[in-house]
């Protein structure tokens, strides 16, 4: 398979890493919207830390915070999005019941949510 | 306590040992039988490892170290990273909160309260965030803590190590891998990796710290005289190497002070907190035994326990290590026989007090390993498993009483980590088997057999070790052999070239694309619905094999050969002879041989798919491939029928049927072969190691459906050679069979085989004579590994219905031991769906 060392692998690898390596007051990190990626069936959670994940509907070029949101569904990378990035003008959003609150199953990408902001509410 | 529960207990305390042993009631009969000072010890010890996502409520994440640390780390900004890492952590050990646990009497812990457990924060940016969000962790006052841990996640967000090596790959490779489905564990120095030690260098009582320290200033010295001659190519590396060497002497003098603040805390304790006047000897002895090791080589058996724990202690404060490699009856065992049997200063009950709390003292060491690798290694921190029996390095049985009192020790104590792995041969005395034997009756799921004389071969073949060092081998994770030598030690092997091997066959049917995260992952080998015969299937697993197989060594490699720059390791240089004699971090691989192996999660699915498309499609053509693949697609959803047809009508792994049998060495034949032409950075091959620890449910959710009848979320097999749960109709002799179709020696690195046995059969005299003839046929037909779950399904249920009352029941997962009650649901159904074999 060529490889592919492209700006869409890039910008996918950067938003994955910038989730954790951005500077954020506490108050950004504790806030949950009432229409967060990590509340809807389509964030598939990354195993390498809670705070950001995947999405398993929208593809790279996608940005569901711009103004107007832009929505791609074609392609082959996905879009990095965290837990609790702000899904309001999202309309792939499918919300989801957390089922596992006590977090005791393991890892269950596509339904299990481990953390701490989602489950205090 | 409950009135219930407390009649429940003096219930057992008026029953004799050797009625709660006839009952089966282990824990019980462990507790009277061992001393006040062990049952205080084991009471009072907090429990580090996950249960599925989830730590014990009560534990919390240790903010001194991650604050001191960066403290340092600011304060050293020009300073080349091997200095600024070797500051830091003097820094640390300098000023770290410590404490000393009641009654014990060897000191060393990860953190500054018996709950917390520790955080690097300099590895990896993920985890930092997966801790801030951790709904347990968070020290009180949470709203003081929650802000300081955000200040230390901003200061490490860009500056990890992580970050670094994924912008050192390609984006694609960093992409794939941050997805977590085709791997475990993150391709950075520091990041659960698993670190063999140069015990030959440090632990054999001819040389302690100070000698080490000396040993670097003669080469300090030489390399300054060098420097300050003519100039010339030679002496640039000297530049280098000085840093290096003083990282280690930093480090080096940092641990004696801390031992010492260790002593001067015992004298504190003894002169102004103790009254009883035996305990105060205890301390005066703490304060003696500190002040003397690690500075000076141990003279007994309290100070070669002390000296061990403090280097394992230190390890881990410079890095998440994994493991813990050991060989405590061959490097102890002088002290032992000098104490007990020569000079009669202490009594076997007095050395097997000292031997429990070691195995106690490391069971409370745990530091914070990000949800991925915990999900991995359900119930425990990391992987301690510790080497017992073997051979000497001349070749004599290197068995001894020690040996044994690790063993009586372990059932006493009842931790599910550490665990043994026992490295049999045919030398072995029986005395010694039915010391393992009782452990295994009694529950403990530990120690799991190695064949030495096959791994000794194996060690030769793939990495070329020599003879004499191979035999002084020591597992450097749960299942792999490594030599604690100067040039055999392998001092990284990082955890992500543990690979979801299942991944093989799923891509090979979808043409690398992966339907549980909707992206291409594989290459494209074609469009397995057009396939008309078993070859182009197998050609196409093929490919897939020796994709994911590089994938996983690729990342390694570059993971590797950028520690020294991202992540040196000055204590761990300073306790390696190849570091100390170069000048180079442990880490580098020069003059290393080369120990590497990529571990294969997932794998049996492999051979029972294949076998399952060959016989059913190809042979007998009762389905095509259109058909299975748009089952695949669909998860069988509306086929049920179908995949019942897979499930039985397909030959299965493990019942001695050829059919299946020789697909699964046809499929390990191409992996060798592949193994030969990877190569780790000194060189050396990659062999394949089948196993799962608890990978098998970790993965469940990202495999999806495959031909042998398996759902997208079902549970996958649990061991790297067992077979499918329930699967296995034919005995236990069919599975040996199976497995001995495998050479052990050329076929990958060692192989995983779980085993469930009867408690009822094996009672008794007879039971052990059922065990060694079963133990015999294994060892005849070269099996490199086994290892036994030895309690009945009631038990089990009965645990899961009623947690509290059977929080000491241990199992074997895989590869490591953990409490029945501290693994998920899901990996507790999965364990009690393997089926009993009845031996004889
Ligand atoms: S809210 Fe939108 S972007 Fe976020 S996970 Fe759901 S579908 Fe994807």
């Amino acid at each position: 398979m060529p490889r592919k060392r492209g700006r869409e692998w890039d910008v996918i690898r950067d938003a994955m890493l910038g989730a954790s390596e951005a500077v954020r007051s506490v108050e950004e990190r504790e806030t949950v919207p009432d229409k967060a990626c990590g509340k809807c069936k389509n964030f598939f959670q990354a195993g390498l830390g809670t705070t950001s994940g995947m999405c398993n509907v929208l593809k790279e070029g996608s940005n569901i915070e711009s103004d107007p949101p832009v929505f791609v569904t074609q392609g082959e990378g996905f879009i990095a999005v965290s837990f609790n990035t702000d899904a309001s003008k999202c309309e792939c959003y499918n919300e989801m019941e957390i089922i596992d609150t006590d977090i005791s199953q393991a890892h269950d990408p596509m339904v299990s949510r481990h953390q701490r902001q989602m489950l205090k509410e | 306590m409950s009135t219930k529960a407390q009649v429940k207990m003096e219930t057992h305390q008026k029953k004799s040992i050797e009625e709660l042993e006839k009952e089966r009631k282990w824990w019980w009969a462990a507790e009277k039988g061992r001393s006040e000072r062990l049952n205080y010890l084991r009471k009072a010890v907090w429990k580090k490892g996950r249960k599925g996502g989830m730590y014990e409520p009560g534990l919390h994440v240790d903010l001194e170290k991650p604050i001191l640390f960066t403290e340092s780390w600011k304060q050293n900004e020009n300073d080349p990273v091997i200095m600024r890492r070797a500051k830091a952590l003097a820094y640390v050990f300098d000023n770290i909160t410590i404490f000393i646990t009641d009654h014990s009497q060897i000191v060393g812990y990860l953190g500054t309260l018996p709950n917390t457990i520790m955080w690097h924060a300099d590895i990896a940016s993920f985890i930092n965030e997966e801790i801030y969000n951790d709904p347990i962790l968070i020290p009180p006052p949470e709203e003081e803590s929650l802000k300081i841990m955000a200040d230390i996640n901003n200061y490490w967000g860009p500056r990890d190590s992580l970050g670094k090596v994924m912008r050192d790959l390609s984006s694609e490779e960093a992409v794939k891998i941050m997805c977590t489905v085709i791997m475990w564990g993150l391709p950075i120095g520091g990041s659960f990796g698993y670190a063999g030690k140069d015990y030959e260098y440090f632990m054999t009582g001819k040389r302690a710290f100070g000698d080490i320290i000396d040993e670097i200033q003669v080469k300090i010295d030489e390399a300054e005289e060098k420097i300050d001659g003519n100039p010339s190519p030679e002496a640039l590396p000297l530049y280098d190497k000085l840093l290096n060497w003083e990282a280690m002497q930093i480090v080096l003098e940092a641990c004696i002070r801390m031992a010492k603040r260790y002593a001067r805390l015992a004298r504190i304790i003894a002169e102004n907190f103790e009254s009883d006047s035996r305990r105060k000897e205890e301390l005066l002895r703490i304060e003696e035994t500190c002040n003397h090791i690690p500075a000076k080589p141990p003279r007994n058996l309290q100070e070669s326990f002390q000296y061990d724990h403090f280097i394992q202690v230190w390890t881990r404060f410079e890095d998440l290590e994994g493991a813990w490699p050991a060989r405590p009856d061959y490097y102890h065992w002088p002290y032992y026989d000098k104490d007990v049997n020569i000079d009669k200063s202490i009594t076997k009950d007095e050395a097997l007090d000292l031997i429990g709390e070691v195995m106690i003292r490391s069971y409370e060491l745990g530091h914070y390993i990000p949800r991925l690798g915990a999900e991995g290694i359900q119930g425990i921190p990391g992987t301690y498993v510790w080497t017992l029996g073997g051979v000497n390095q001349d070749g004599t049985d290197a068995c001894n009483d020690l040996t044994i009192a690790f063993l009586q020790a372990a059932r006493l104590i009842r931790v599910a980590n550490p665990t043994f792995a026992f490295r049999w041969h045919p030398k072995v005395k029986d005395e010694v088997m039915r010391e393992i034997f009782e452990c295994i009756r009694q529950g403990l799921g530990y120690p799991s057999i190695r064949n030495d004389p096959i791994l000794i071969a194996n060690g030769m073949y793939w990495h070329n070790h020599p003879l004499k060092e191979m035999r002084a081998w020591v597992h450097q994770a749960c299942m792999s052999p490594c030599p604690p030598t100067k040039h055999g030690a392998q001092p990284c092997r990082m955890a992500s070239a543990t690979l979801n091997t299942s991944k093989m066959i799923e891509y090979a049917l979808h043409n690398g694309y992966d339907h549980c995260i909707n992206m291409q992952m594989g290459p494209q080998t074609g469009d397995a619905s057009k396939f008309t015969d078993f070859e182009q299937l197998f050609e196409a697993w093929v490919n897939q094999m020796e994709w994911l197989m590089n994938f996983g060594a690729r990342v390694v490699n570059i993971g590797r050969v950028k520690s020294p720059k991202y992540y040196g390791r000055p204590f761990l240089s300073a306790i390696s002879e190849r570091s100390v004699e170069r000048g180079i971090d442990a880490t580098e691989p020069e003059g290393e041989r080369g120990n590497a192996w990529t571990t294969f999660f997932t794998w049996v699915e492999n051979p029972d798919s294949l076998a399952a498309v060959k016989k059913l499609i190809f042979d007998e053509k009762k389905y095509t491939m259109e058909e299975l693949i748009d089952a695949l697609k669909t998860n069988w959803e509306g086929k049920e029928e179908m995949r019942l047809d897979f499930v039985k009508s397909a030959p299965k792994w493990g019942n001695d049927d050829d059919y299946v049998d020789d697909i699964m060495v046809r499929c390990l034949r191409e992996a060798a072969r592949h193994s030969m032409e990877m190569k780790c950075p000194s060189g050396n091959n990659w062999p394949a190691l089948p196993e799962n620890a608890s990978g098998n449910i970790h993965f469940a959710n990202m495999v999806h459906a495959l031909p042998n009848g398996r759902r997208l979320g079902d549970a996958l097999y649990d061991g790297g050679l067992s077979p499918g749960p329930g699967l296995d109709k034919k005995g236990p002799t069919a599975v040996l069979k199976s497995c001995g179709k495998i050479d052990h020696v050329t076929q990958g690195k060692s192989f995983l085989l779980n085993q469930r046995l009867s408690p009822t059969q094996l009672s008794g005299e007879k039971g052990y004579q059922l065990w060694k003839s079963y133990m015999r046929a294994w060892a005849d037909l070269g099996l490199n590994h086994v290892q036994f779950n030895m309690i009945d399904d009631a038990t089990l249920k009965a645990a899961q219905k009623d947690p509290e009352k059977y929080q000491e029941v241990i199992v074997r997962v895989a590869g490591y031991s953990a409490h029945f009650v501290d693994i998920s649901r899901k990996t507790q159904d999965n364990i009690i769906q393997r089926t009993i074999q009845g031996l004889g």
